[in-house]
């Protein structure tokens, strides 16, 4: 089973690779969309969908790395499996290290296959999780007003109430007022979670 | 016949009255008071008497005896002191030879002597020359004539069969000759006996001289030289062909192949000879393993006839050409070529299973897939569907194994850079047995090292020659998986070899492999395993192989096999 509204994409050249990967997730009631080539999976492929994706590496007009590449630029962080029939070392070395989340060589047995697809659906799961939250406390941010943003960032950085008062040249009890107005906008009951936060946004760049 | 023509021609009669016949004629007590017809008669019984002389004398005889003979009868026929024969001695025919000389008494000296001022010179000419008397006045240089007292002389040419001179004959007498008829006829006769004994003589001679010649060349040259006679018997060899024959020349004369050689070859040869003849084409006949003095050499054998002057053949001449060195030569490079054959095709293989190994992935990933699908549809509580998923489970196992000997092959031949280090080779073989402890501790297998401590440090690429020692190791394992606990034993051993290479062993006292399989242990896929694949063997010698070292099999001593690869010292 699937985690709520996941697909495997499967992009193979070899239709009896692709019917029978369709054929074999089907079996375990994994959804699967499968196409023939790179770009006919762009031309489809909405980035909001969570999965992950079955990839073989040699095809005849754009290559499995020239996908993931392309992937890379636009920014789309789902999961990549590569299936090959060839065991390239070089090529294996180089999708990995462009990020691939697997490299699996054709045939595979069922299990191994299966696992992979497993993983890499609760690792794509746990991506857009967290992008998601992100995006939250990128929202709850925003909302604050430049001089609670200053205070934010000097609590952050660890300074006392006292410091931060005579920093901004603002009375202590302001300082006060300003921390517990920007605790209730981003819904934080500790300073403790509010350092979290800051240092999760920070992280998001 | 020449002397019947004589008889018979009646030529001589009233002519006969040479003084010493008269002599012979009286001492047979013929008076001198008998009649004309009686006289008559009597000389017809002394011609008689004088041919049957020159009959008793030339008959039956030939060569010097001959000559001697013919002389002294020649001298007593003409009642003369002298008689001789010459030979000419020179091309120039400016001198002579006594062959044979009558003294009166005895045989004289033979000698050579120059015509030039004798008597002799006008009978080499061509003519009959006949000095009545006074020799010695008309020949004052001709010592020979002053010695003897020669007074008369009668002497005519010999003639070869060609017509030309030869050499002469003639009689010489201390008093005055009668121009007889009778005396030059006779001599005559005896002159064309002489003659043919004088060419006969000759080309006996010449005969000896090419047969000197024939038996020299024969000897002399390097090759065994044979010759038959058209019914197969040996009538010349050289003692190289009878080397060979591994037997002395004389026994081998006048026999046939069939006492000579081993049944088999002598059909073989006696075809050979009825197909030159009958064809009268020369041939090359190829005889592999003769033994000669303990060695197994090779000979091409060139045939050819030989004719007699009216074209039949005669017989069959055989030269025997020593081709052991060459035959090896060629031999070598046969192997050569073999193995360089057999590494372009394991080259063709290794390309285009890179090639294929995508194409034939493909349809088995495909063929992995589709039971892997069908297992998970599968009620696997049914009986009936049991036996169905058991099918399919084997038929995703043998896809799978498909793929591996696939990948198996691929590593024979991919060329990935090899990581080259100092290495010391007894850890490693220390480390390879460590790594297969698990195996050999549950067979149960006794192992000796045998390392020589002392061996240097060797560039190598660890992996590689850790994957061939666990090849080997594994296999001799394997080997012994037949042989009685006790008995069974894993030796390594390391040594340092002449010539810059040390030398590991991996011997078992497993099964004694055949030689056929021996021989093929390294050929790809190959293998005397019921699973195995029969690449390991040409994977390694091929990584051994690419260090600069061999890998080889050998019979162990006790049984078992003894496998052996060296490396060079760098």
């Amino acid at each position: 089973m699937a985690p709520d509204g996941a697909t495997v994409f499967v992009i193979d050249d070899d239709p009896a690779m692709l019917d029978s990967l369709r054929w074999l997730l089907d079996s375990v009631d994994l959804p699967a969309q499968c196409f023939a080539s790179a770009d006919e999976f762009l031309e489809h492929y909405d980035p909001d969908s969570p999965g992950c994706l079955l990839l073989d590496i040699r095809m005849p007009e754009k290559s499995g790395l020239e996908l993931q590449q392309e992937l890379t630029r636009r920014e789309i962080t789902i999961p990549i499996i590569f299936l090959t029939a060839h065991g390239d070392v070089p090529v294996a070395v180089q999708a990995m290290t462009d990020g691939a989340f697997r490299f699996i060589e054709k045939p595979f047995s069922k299990q191994l296959l299966l696992e992979g697809v497993h993983e890499a659906l609760k690792l794509d799961a746990q991506l857009r999780l967290r992008a998601t939250e992100r995006a939250d406390i990128a929202a709850r941010l925003a909302a604050l007003s430049s001089r609670q943003t200053e205070v934010m960032e000097l609590i952050v950085a660890g300074l006392l109430h006292k410091q931060i008062a005579t920093r901004l040249g603002i009375s202590e009890r302001t300082v006060e007022s300003h921390r517990r107005q920007l605790m209730e906008k981003l819904g934080i009951d500790s300073v403790v979670d509010l350092v979290k936060l800051a240092l999760l946004a920070q992280a998001d760049g | 016949m020449l002397i019947a023509s004589v008889l018979e021609g009646g030529q001589f009669e009233g002519t006969l009255r040479h003084a010493p016949v008269k002599r012979q004629v009286q001492e047979r007590n013929i008076g001198p008071q008998k009649t004309h017809a009686v006289q008559h008669i009597a000389e017809l019984e002394r011609a008689e008497q004088a041919l049957r002389l020159i009959v008793e004398g030339t008959s039956a005889k030939i060569g010097e005896e001959f000559f001697r003979s013919a002389v002294k009868h020649l001298a007593e026929a003409l009642g003369v002191q002298f008689a001789f024969i010459t030979r000419l001695a020179d091309a120039q025919r400016k001198r002579l030879r006594l062959v044979a000389c009558w003294m009166g008494a005895e045989h004289g000296p033979l000698f050579e002597y120059d015509i030039a001022g004798t008597p002799c010179e006008g009978v080499i000419s061509g003519k009959l020359s006949f000095y009545p008397d006074r020799v010695q006045q008309r020949f004052p240089d001709d010592e020979w004539a002053a010695q003897n007292g020669i007074v008369s002389y009668l002497a005519i040419p010999l003639f070869d069969s060609a017509g030309a001179v030869s050499g002469h004959m003639g009689v010489a007498h201390t008093a005055p000759m009668s121009e007889d008829l009778r005396a030059e006829s006779i001599l005559r006769v005896f002159a064309a006996r002489a003659g043919g004994e004088l060419e006969r003589q000759r080309t006996e001679e010449s005969l000896r001289r090419s047969h000197n010649l024939l038996t020299a060349v024969i000897e002399g040259t390097s090759n065994p030289v044979f010759v038959t006679d058209i019914d197969g018997r040996y009538v010349l060899v050289n003692s190289k062909a009878a080397k060979i024959m591994g037997r002395p020349v004389e026994a081998i004369i006048g026999k046939h192949d069939a006492d000579l050689f081993p049944p088999e070859l002598a059909r073989t040869i006696v075809e050979e000879d009825r197909n030159i003849i009958a064809s009268g084409e020369s041939g090359s006949f190829l005889r592999e393993g003769i033994v000669v003095s303990g060695e197994r050499r090779s000979y091409l054998v060139t045939k050819s006839l030989y004719y007699d002057h009216d074209g039949q053949p005669l017989g069959i001449v055989g030269i025997a050409h020593d081709i052991t060195a060459r035959k090896g030569a060629e031999d070598k490079l046969r192997q050569r070529e073999a193995q360089l054959a057999h590494l372009s095709r394991l080259t063709t293989v290794g390309e285009m299973t890179a090639g294929l190994a995508h194409e034939i992935n493909q349809p088995l990933a495909a063929i992995v897939n589709y039971a892997g699908g069908c297992i998970e549809n599968i009620d696997a509580h049914s009986e009936e569907s049991k036996a169905l998923l058991d099918v399919l489970h084997k038929i995703s196992t043998q896809a799978e194994r498909a793929s591996e000997i696939i990948r198996r092959l691929r590593m024979l031949v991919r060329k990935h850079p090899s990581t080259r280090l100092e290495i010391d080779l007894n850890t490693v073989i220390r480390e390879t047995i460590d790594l297969i402890g698990f195996e050999i501790r549950s067979r149960q297998i006794l192992v000796q090292l045998q390392l020589d401590e002392s061996l240097p440090v060797i560039v190598a690429d660890d992996i590689q020659i850790q994957q061939v020692l666990l090849n080997l190791i594994q296999n001799a394992l394997e080997a012994m998986d037949e042989t009685a606990k006790r008995r069974a034993r894993l030796i390594v051993r390391t040594a340092m070899l002449d010539g810059g290479f040390v030398e590991v062993q991996v011997c078992d006292t497993g099964t004694t492999l055949s030689d056929e399989a021996r021989e093929r242990l390294f050929d790809p896929f190959f293998t005397t395993k019921p699973t195995g694949i029969g690449l390991g063997l040409p994977i390694s010698r091929t990584l051994i192989e690419a260090h600069g070292g061999r890998l080889s099999a050998a019979p162990s001593p006790g049984g078992g096999t003894t496998f052996r690869f060296t490396l060079p010292v760098d």
